[in-house]
C-alpha cells in the first residue's frame, strides 16, 4: 500500500529515499555545541524548506526515510512514500547500534515498492535515488551485511536505483564504498542543511530530466568536506 | 485518379536548447518516388547527453529515408514478406556503419539518436522505430457536400517506447538497439504525421493517444493554404508560444497526406466525431524484431487483398460509368430519331454499330485496373478534380507483433 494518492497529480515522479544513521554515536556533540542527530534534523528541515520552494520539486519529488539505529535499536521506515507538497520534517532519535545493512535492504524495498505503485497508477517516472548518510561502522552480521552489499551492487547494475553514499566524521569509507560503484563523498564539518539543499535542487533537476539528456547535477563543493 | 503523397517537414528549437544557445538536435528527412506514390520518412531525435547529437541525427534520419525508399521499387516485382524485415535490419546496419567512419571509431555514444521512420504506398506501408517519437495515422473522405473533409477516428500509431524510466530512451546507435527495433505494417492511409519526442508532445494526449483538437485544425490549415506556404505554417505552429507549455524540447514534425484528400482548396477539415468510440484503434504495439516474421507477412497479405479489392473498386466504378453513358447515348439517339423519323433507317444502322463497338470496347482487366499516373506536380495539387475514391476497408495492422 503507498501513502501517496496519485490520482490528483500526474506529473512524473522522482522518488528518493534516505537511509539515515540514528544510532548512538550521532549522539556526539559537533563544534557547534550541537548533536550530529540535532544537525541532522535541522538538515531534513532545510530539505522540507527548499523542496517546497521549488514548484517543480514540490509535485514530482517523492520521499521516503529509513532510520538505522534509534530508540528501538533496529532499521525501520519511518516514513512512507510521501509527495513533497505533503512532506513535513520530524525529528529523529539518535540511539543503539548501527544495523546499516538492514537499512540498506529496506531501502531496496521501498524503492521497489514506489515503483510498483506508480505503475499501477500509470504515473511515469525517472530512476529511484537512495541516499545513505552514516557516521559509523555497520554492526550487522557478515551474512547480513554481504546480503545487503550483493543486493546493492544488483540493484545498482540493473540501473534500478542511484546510490548515494554519504560519511559523516566517523565514517567506515572502505564499507560504504562496498555498496556502490559511485566514490562517497564526506560531509564536511557538519554541513547538513547545505548537503540537504543540495538534494533538493538534484531531486529537482532528476525530476525534469528528459530522455538522452545528461543528467547536471549541482555542485557538492558547498558541503563536501575538501580533500576527498 | 491520384494517389500522391503531399508532405511537408518542421523543426524548431525548444526553449531550453535556444536558452542556452545549443542548436535544434532533432532531424528530420522525407524522400518520395518520382511518381509521388511512395513516400519514405525518417525522423530522429540526438541525446542531448551525446557530444554530436546533431550529427548522429541529420545522418541518420537522411540516409535510412533514402534507403527505405529503395525498398518500393521492389514491390513492383515481389510480395511483401518477411524479407522486408531483413531488409529494414541490413539497411539499420548500413546505417551504422556510416556512423562508425562518421566517428572515425567503433564507439557511436557521441551520436545517440533515436530513429522513427516509415515507407507508406498506395495501399499501406510498415513503420520502423527504436525509442520515442512517434508515428500515427488515418483515414478521411475528400470533400463532402457539405464542403468538409472528414478525418476518420481508427487511428493506428506506433507509440513511443522508453524503457522504465521516464527520462530515458532507447537509441540506434546502442549496442543493443535490434532488442528495442520495432516493425510494424501499417494500413492504408490518407494522412500520416511522424513527430519526435518534442513534436508529439503536441499532437498526442499523456495516454499516447492523437489529440484531433490539434490534428484535424493543423490539417485544415494546411488545406486552405497551397503547398508552398506549408513549411512557414507549420513552422509557425511549432514555434508558437503556446506550444511551450507543452514542451521545451526541440519540436520536429512530418506531416504528409494524399493529394486525394485535398481535391476542394476551400474544403475545412473535420474530426468526425470525438465522443464517438473508437470503432477500430488499430494501436500498432510495440514488437520486438527477430521473431515473429510470419506476422508480418501475414498482416502484408491482408494489404495484397486490399489491393485486390482496389481494383475490384475500380472496376465496378467503370462499369457505372459506362452504363451511365450508354443511358444518354440512347436517350440522345430516341430524340434524334423521333425529330428525324426520315433519316430512321440510316441512323439505326449507325446506332447499331455504336452499340456493337461500345460492348466490344469494354475494358479488360489489365486497361481498367490501372490508376492513371498523376502527371501534376505537388504545387499544383489544386487543380486535381478527382471525385473521391471510395476506399476498401483499411486493413488494419491491429497491433501486429512481429
Amino acid at each position: 500500500m503507498s501513502a501517496v494518492d496519485y490520482s490528483g497529480n500526474p506529473n512524473q515522479r522522482t522518488p528518493c529515499v534516505l537511509v539515515l544513521d540514528t544510532s548512538g554515536s550521532m549522539q556526539a556533540t559537533t563544534s557547534t555545541g550541537k548533536s550530529r542527530i540535532a544537525e541532522l534534523n535541522d538538515g531534513i528541515i532545510a530539505l522540507e524548506r527548499s523542496l517546497k520552494e521549488d514548484s517543480t520539486a514540490l509535485v514530482r519529488v517523492q520521499l521516503a526515510i529509513v532510520s538505522v539505529g534509534g530508540p528501538q535499536d533496529d532499521a525501520d521506515m519511518m516514513m512512507d512514500w510521501t509527495d513533497a507538497t505533503h512532506f513535513q520534517s520530524f525529528p529523529l532519535t539518535a540511539d543503539g547500534s548501527t544495523p546499516l545493512g538492514r537499512g540498506l535492504r529496506i531501502g531496496l524495498q521501498l524503492v521497489e515498492q514506489a515503483k510498483q505503485n506508480l505503475k499501477t497508477s500509470g504515473v511515469s517516472y525517472t530512476r529511484p535515488w537512495m541516499m545513505v548518510i552514516t557516521d559509523g561502522e555497520p554492526t550487522d552480521s557478515g551474512e547480513e551485511w554481504s546480503a545487503a552489499v550483493s543486493e546493492c551492487k544488483a540493484a545498482e547494475a540493473a540501473k534500478k536505483v542511484e546510490i548515494f553514499a554519504i560519511g559523516v566524521e566517523g565514517a567506515n569509507v572502505s564499507k560504504m564504498s562496498e555498496f556502490t560503484s559511485k566514490p562517497p563523498l564526506m560531509l564536511g564539518g557538519m554541513k547538513f542543511k547545505e548537503l540537504f539543499v543540495w538534494l533538493s535542487a538534484s531531486l529537482s533537476a532528476a525530476s525534469r530530466s528528459r530522455p538522452g539528456e545528461k543528467l547536471e547535477l549541482p555542485s557538492t563543493d558547498p558541503w563536501r568536506h575538501v580533500g576527498l | 485518379m491520384s494517389y500522391q503523397w503531399l508532405y511537408i517537414s518542421a523543426s524548431v528549437t525548444g526553449p531550453s536548447h535556444s536558452s542556452s544557445n545549443t542548436p535544434c538536435q532533432d532531424a528530420s528527412h522525407t524522400s518520395a518516388s518520382p511518381d509521388g506514390q511512395w513516400l519514405a520518412i525518417a525522423v530522429c531525435d540526438g541525446a542531448g547527453s551525446a557530444l554530436r547529437p546533431k550529427d548522429g541525427a541529420d545522418l541518420v534520419a537522411k540516409s535510412f529515408a533514402n534507403r527505405l525508399l529503395s525498398l518500393s521499387a521492389q514491390f513492383s516485382s515481389r510480395l511483401p514478406g518477411a524479407w522486408v524485415n531483413d531488409f529494414v535490419i541490413q539497411q539499420i546496419l548500413d546505417v551504422r556503419s556510416e556512423l562508425r567512419k562518421l566517428a572515425g571509431s567503433d564507439d557511436l555514444n557521441d551520436f545517440h539518436s533515436t530513429l522513427v521512420a516509415c515507407l507508406l504506398g498506395p495501399n499501406g506501408g510498415f513503420s520502423i522505430h527504436i525509442g520515442d517519437g512517434a508515428l500515427f495515422g488515418g483515414t478521411g473522405s475528400g470533400a463532402s457536400k457539405d464542403g468538409y473533409v472528414y478525418l476518420d477516428n481508427n487511428f493506428f500509431i506506433s507509440k513511443p517506447a522508453n524503457g522504465e524510466y521516464a527520462n530515458e530512451t532507447f537509441f540506434i546507435t546502442e549496442g543493443n538497439w535490434i532488442k528495442n527495433l520495432r516493425i510494424t505494417p501499417l494500413p492504408q492511409a490518407d494522412w500520416v504525421i511522424v513527430g519526435s519526442d518534442g513534436g508529439c508532445a503536441l499532437c498526442l494526449d499523456s495516454g499516447d493517444q492523437p489529440k484531433p483538437e490539434f490534428v484535424a485544425p493543423l490539417i485544415t490549415l494546411l488545406s486552405k493554404h497551397s503547398s508552398s506556404e506549408w513549411a512557414s505554417l507549420l513552422q509557425a505552429t511549432l514555434a508558437d508560444s503556446k506550444a511551450d507549455l507543452l514542451t521545451n524540447d526541440d519540436k520536429t514534425l512530418v506531416i504528409c497526406m494524399r493529394d486525394s484528400l485535398l481535391q476542394d482548396k476551400g474544403a475545412s477539415y473535420r474530426y468526425t466525431d470525438p465522443n464517438t468510440p473508437k470503432k477500430n484503434p488499430a494501436t500498432a504495439k510495440p514488437t520486438t524484431a527477430p521473431t515473429g516474421n510470419h506476422a508480418l507477412s501475414s498482416a502484408f497479405k491482408v494489404d495484397v487483398e486490399a489491393v485486390v479489392n482496389c481494383k475490384n473498386n475500380w472496376r465496378s466504378r467503370h462499369y457505372i460509368s459506362i452504363a451511365i453513358l450508354f443511358a444518354l447515348v440512347i436517350a440522345l439517339l430516341v430524340c434524334i430519331l423521333w425529330a428525324y423519323p426520315s433519316a430512321h433507317s440510316k441512323i439505326w444502322s449507325q446506332v447499331n454499330s455504336f452499340i456493337f463497338s461500345e460492348k466490344s470496347n469494354l475494358p479488360s482487366d489489365e486497361q481498367k485496373t490501372e490508376p492513371p499516373h498523376p502527371a501534376n506536380k505537388l504545387s499544383e495539387r489544386h487543380s486535381s478534380d478527382d471525385k473521391p475514391l471510395k476506399k476498401p476497408e483499411a486493413s488494419a495492422a491491429s497491433g501486429t507483433q512481429i
